[in-house]
C-alpha cells in the first residue's frame, strides 16, 4: 500500500514536471523557425534592393549616353550656329547634372519603395521625346540653311557663265528660266528650314507631350520640305551647267 | 600755206572716216597724226556704245572694219569644270543632308 502511493505521486509529479518542459521544448522549436525565416526575407529584401538600384543606375548610364552621343552631333556639325550649339548644349549640360544627382540619390537609397521612386524620374527627363529630336532638328536647320546658301553662291556663279555665253551668241534662254527656277527653289528651301530651329530650341522636358509633339512634328515636316525643294533646287543647277557644258563643247569644236 | 590746206584736209578727212562710217559700231579710234581727230573718235564711240570694251588702234582712220577688229567679247571658260570646282562639295553636302533629315 506505501509503495503503491509513492508511484501515485511519483506520477504526479513526473506528470506536473514533464508536460511543461513539453511545452517549452515545442516552444523552443517554433522561435527557432521564426527566426530563420526572418532571415531569409531580409537576404531576399537586400538582393531586390541591389537589383533594383543596379537597373535604376544602367537606366541613368543609358539616358547620360544618349546626351553624350548628342553632344558628339553638335560637336561634328559644320553648320550649327554658335548660338544654337551654346544653348543646346546648355540644355544637355543641364540634364546630364540632374541624372548624375538621381544616380546617387539611387545609390543611397535604402528600400525598394524609395528606389522605385526615384526610377520613376528617369522617364520625366523626355531626352528620347525632347531633347534629342530637338537637337537633331536644330542642326539639320542650321545645315539646310548653309546648304542654301552655298547654292545661292552656286546660282550666282552659273549666272555670270551664262551671261557670258549669251555675249558669245549662244541662245541661252533655257539657260535663264531654269536659273529662275533654281533661285526659286532656294528661296523656298531655306524659308522652310530657317525658322525650325528657333520654333524648338526652347522646348522643356515639361513641353511634352504639349506642345512639343505638335511643334516637333511640324518642324520634321518642315526639314523634309526643305530638303526636297534644296535637292531639286542642286538638281536644276547641274541642268543649267550641262546645258552650259554643250554651248562651249560646242562652240570650242567650231 | 600749202602745207595748212593739207593738215586741214587731212584732219577732215580723219574726221569724216571716224564719225561716219562707223557712226554706231564699237570702237573708238586713236590717231598717230591728229590729236583733234582722236578725240572726236573717242566721244563718238562713248556715246554710242557704252557697254563695249575699249582697245587702241594704230590705225589713222577708223573705218568701220577696222571697228570691228578691234571689239572684244568675253571668251567661254577654257574648263567648266574648273570654274565650277569650289561647289563639287554640293554633292556630298547633300549626301550628309539626306542622312540628317532620315535620322529625325
Amino acid at each position: 500500500m506505501k509503495t503503491m502511493r509513492r508511484s501515485i505521486i511519483l506520477a504526479i509529479v513526473l506528470a506536473v514536471t514533464a508536460a511543461p518542459a513539453a511545452a517549452f521544448a515545442q516552444q523552443d522549436t517554433g522561435g527557432r523557425d521564426a527566426t530563420t525565416t526572418s532571415t531569409v526575407t531580409d537576404e531576399r529584401d537586400h538582393r531586390l534592393l541591389d537589383e533594383l538600384k543596379a537597373r535604376a543606375l544602367q537606366m541613368i548610364d543609358h539616358q547620360l549616353d544618349a546626351l553624350g552621343r548628342l553632344r558628339s552631333a553638335i560637336g561634328n556639325s559644320a553648320h550649327i550656329t554658335d548660338d544654337h550649339a551654346v544653348q543646346l548644349l546648355g540644355d544637355i549640360s543641364a540634364a546630364a547634372a540632374d541624372l548624375e544627382q538621381l544616380a546617387r540619390e539611387v545609390e543611397a537609397a535604402t528600400t525598394v519603395p524609395e528606389v522605385w521612386q526615384l526610377i520613376r524620374q528617369i522617364p520625366g527627363f523626355q531626352i528620347g521625346n525632347v531633347l534629342a529630336p530637338k537637337t537633331h532638328q536644330v542642326i539639320a536647320s542650321d545645315s539646310l540653311v548653309a546648304f542654301g546658301g552655298k547654292l545661292d553662291r552656286f546660282a550666282a556663279k552659273l549666272e555670270g557663265l551664262i551671261t557670258r555665253a549669251e555675249e558669245n551668241g549662244h541662245d541661252v534662254d533655257e539657260a535663264w528660266r531654269m536659273l529662275e527656277d533654281m533661285n526659286g527653289q532656294i528661296a523656298e528651301g531655306v524659308r522652310s528650314a530657317d525658322p525650325v530651329a528657333e520654333s524648338v530650341i526652347g522646348l522643356q522636358a515639361d513641353d511634352w507631350p504639349d506642345p512639343g509633339q505638335s511643334v516637333l512634328g511640324a518642324g520634321r515636316r518642315d526639314l523634309h520640305a526643305a530638303g526636297q525643294s534644296l535637292r531639286v533646287a542642286f538638281g536644276t543647277g547641274k541642268g543649267i551647267v550641262e546645258i552650259l557644258r554643250n554651248l562651249f563643247d560646242a562652240a570650242s569644236d567650231v | 600755206m600749202e602745207r595748212r590746206s593739207a593738215v586741214g584736209l587731212v584732219t577732215t578727212l580723219l574726221l569724216v572716216a571716224a564719225c561716219g562710217p562707223s557712226g554706231g559700231e564699237t570702237a573708238a579710234t586713236t590717231s598717230t597724226t591728229s590729236p583733234a581727230a582722236t578725240t572726236t573718235a573717242v566721244i563718238t564711240a562713248d556715246t554710242t556704245s557704252p557697254t563695249v570694251m575699249v582697245t587702241s588702234s594704230t590705225t589713222t582712220a577708223a573705218p568701220k572694219q577696222e571697228a570691228a577688229t578691234t571689239t572684244t567679247s568675253p571668251a567661254p571658260p577654257r574648263n567648266l569644270d574648273e570654274e565650277l570646282s569650289e561647289f563639287d562639295d554640293l554633292e556630298g553636302f547633300l549626301d550628309e543632308l539626306d542622312d540628317m533629315l532620315g535620322n529625325l
